[in-house]
């Protein structure tokens, strides 16, 4: 009769661990095996036979059911090449052993990638994935292995791709050289400023893998010699307009998915003192890296003061994990 | 009947997890919408920073701690709570604004800066659990530093920024410094005098002893008083500038038209004038007397004749020059022509 009431002690505390609630972090890497085909933004890692015991096969062949399927950071592959890791290494393309990525007796490697200015970590863990997004699949030794899900083995394939924040500015002093009322200066790296807008001055480079992208902000004040100002454009976009004072900026996107922001974005030029700090670009948190090209102009009138004006401008990225 | 108590047990256990009447288990989650908005990526440059994030969780507990803890390097000694704000709410996060003080009450959360060089920040909920209100699960949290006493790092990588305590909820800020976060522009604008002439050919055509005529610019000239042409000055000069005129009266050969002279006078038909006025518009230029009234002027006797100027730096101002000529019945017949110079001087 004791055991009976054992027997029904344990479904109970069974259930007691199912149904406290379990403290995890929300994975921004997470991989499961599937016995379909992996779904959405899914990328098959590979293939097994079964969920324990298995021999593996690369994600282009079609002799086994059980899929490794990763899903997260956008921009997640299976390319050997960038920024990768090895996941395993197997010794056939099909019906294969495996080994640990250390080993190099077999060469038909099995890789998970992210853009290349994210990082992926990987490692071989005893017991659990602990401060790891996710649990690959196991692994029964370090070579000549058989595979298996999570559950499978002791040794665990450990996966994560760290939060990421990238921010540069190309250059960090520019300028206008001599501004004129009889036309239009644009800033240059050189700190000569040219006639013609036909260069960025420097650029801005960002990205990031946070969940809700990233936003930029300008801070600062107007170009300014001694208490003597030239007149910032203001909020709204506005053209060129030589023998008026103007000082304003641009941005160009030279590459990646971000965005500037208005009024900014277009090919009028605007500096909005009043809203400072104010956002000038903005991107989504998918690893991209933004190249936002940076034009300044500057027009004076009859009465500008003379002397030597300079501003000193912030530019501030912040992630939205 | 021993196994039927142990059922019981067993329901009761089922019931009491799935009504939560078993000890409390903290529900802890993962923060959500993390952000750092710094006033400042440069090393070792003062930061404010403002903090947000949302809890899955809430912290409504008098025993619920909110930590976050600043990595190696940050340099917060001296960081005063007064310069610590902390709001929250179900849609901004600044709806609930709490009082912050050193230790916990009814009324404020306690606040205290910790750890080497006050990296650790720990706010401990109020002894209701309460306070201004209560931090609801899916508030939105807001913790401001103002940049006093807050140094970034001196090394330029990325920082991750933990938050914990006991309200049970995880989560990090992500931030990167960098060697310089600044753009500094420099612009020269040396000093200036604009200056410049519409017309340099203007004409009065066929002049009348019975009607006054008015110069054009396209040398036909007209009965009614009309622009010749306009002359466009400006300076940064801090004394601003004079412009003057020089020249001759209207002249052929040996016979002259004569001049108006120095006083500002009406058009008189079949009398000789020559005579200029100018009227002023833009920047802070004015037109100097005689030749800023209704009537004409001339005086060729203090050549070259002061016709404008500014007393400061002035955007530029156009001047309409309106130039008159009248003839008696003795001047005699002939093309009569006069080269007028005008002149700007910058005062620096």
């Amino acid at each position: 009769m004791q055991i009976k009431n054992q027997q029904l002690f344990l479904p109970a505390l069974v259930l007691v661990i199912l149904i406290i609630p379990v403290n995890f972090a929300q994975a921004l890497l997470s991989c499961n095996v599937s016995a379909s085909a992996c779904t959405g933004s899914e990328v098959t890692v590979f293939k097994m036979e079964a969920l324990s015991n298995s021999h593996s096969e690369l994600n282009n062949q079609s002799n086994y059911t059980k899929r490794v399927c990763c899903s997260g950071p956008v921009g997640l592959g299976t390319s050997c090449s960038g920024s990768y890791v090895t996941v395993v290494k197997l010794y056939a393309s099909a019906n294969s052993h495996a080994e640990q990525n250390s080993q190099s007796n077999y060469t038909n490697s099995i890789c998970l990638s992210v853009p290349a200015s994210e990082t992926i970590n990987l490692a071989y863990q005893a017991n659990n994935c602990a401060g790891y997004d996710t649990t690959i699949a196991s692994i029964s030794g370090t070579t000549n292995s058989h595979m298996g899900d999570a559950s499978a083995y002791t040794t665990k394939i450990c996966a994560t791709v760290p939060e990421s924040l990238t921010f540069s500015i190309s250059d960090n002093s520019i300028g206008f050289g001599n501004a004129s009322t009889a036309s239009a200066r644009y800033a240059t790296g050189d700190t000569l400023g040219s006639a013609t807008d036909s260069s960025d001055a420097h650029t801005i480079s960002v990205s990031t893998n946070a969940t809700n992208g990233y936003t930029m902000t300008i801070n600062g004040a107007t170009l300014d010699s001694g208490g003597s100002t030239i007149d910032a454009i203001g909020a709204t976009a506005t053209a060129s307009s030589v023998g008026t004072e103007q000082f304003g900026l641009r941005f160009l996107i030279n590459s990646g998915t971000g965005s500037a922001s208005s009024p900014y974005t277009s090919s009028n030029w605007a500096l909005d003192t009043a809203s400072f700090p104010d956002e000038v670009a903005s991107g989504l948190g998918d690893g991209i890296v933004t190249i936002l090209g940076a034009r300044y102009i500057v027009n004076i009138s009859a009465s500008t003061s003379k002397g030597s004006y300079s501003s000193t401008l912030t530019y501030a990225v912040t992630a939205n994990f | 009947m021993q196994r039927v108590f142990s059922s019981l047990v067993l329901l009761v256990s089922v019931l009491a997890m799935n009504m939560g009447l078993l000890v409390p288990v903290a529900n802890a989650a993962s923060l959500t919408s993390l952000s750092d908005t710094m006033s400042s990526s440069k090393i070792s440059t003062a930061s404010s920073h403002v903090m947000k994030f949302t809890t899955p969780t809430g912290a409504s507990d008098s025993s619920d701690t909110i930590i976050i803890t600043f990595p190696s390097d940050f340099n917060l000694t001296s960081k005063a709570i007064s310069s610590v704000t902390f709001t929250h709410g179900s849609s901004t996060g600044a709806e609930n604004t709490e009082t912050l003080a050193a230790s916990p009450s009814a009324t404020a959360w306690g606040a205290v800066f910790s750890g080497t060089q006050n990296r650790i920040f720990t706010l401990t909920a109020p002894t209701d659990g309460v306070g201004t209100a209560s931090v609801a699960a899916s508030d939105k949290i807001i913790i401001t530093y103002d940049s006093t006493n807050s140094t970034n790092a001196s090394s330029a990588t990325n920082y991750t920024i933990p938050v914990s305590g006991t309200f049970g909820d995880t989560g990090n800020f992500y931030i990167t410094l960098l060697t310089d976060d600044q753009v500094s522009v420099t612009a020269t604008v040396s000093e200036s005098l604009t200056f410049s002439i519409s017309d340099n050919s203007i004409g009065f055509g066929t002049l009348s002893t019975s009607a006054a005529r008015y110069a054009t610019g396209d040398t036909s000239g007209t009965t009614s008083e009309a622009e010749a042409h306009t002359l466009v000055v400006g300076t940064n000069a801090s004394n601003g500038y004079t412009m003057a005129v020089n020249g001759s009266t209207l002249t052929n050969g040996a016979f002259t038209i004569s001049a108006i002279g120095s006083s500002n006078t009406a058009s008189s038909a079949g009398s000789e004038q020559f005579g200029i006025r100018m009227t002023a518009t833009g920047g802070s230029g004015t037109v100097t007397a005689p030749y800023a009234s209704s009537g004409f002027a001339l005086d060729t006797a203090a050549f070259p004749d002061q016709v404008a100027s500014a007393t400061g730096s002035s955007a530029s101002t156009t001047y309409s020059v309106r130039y008159l000529a009248n003839i008696a019945s003795s001047t005699e017949a002939g093309s009569y022509t006069s080269t007028l110079t005008y002149t700007a001087t910058a005062n620096f």
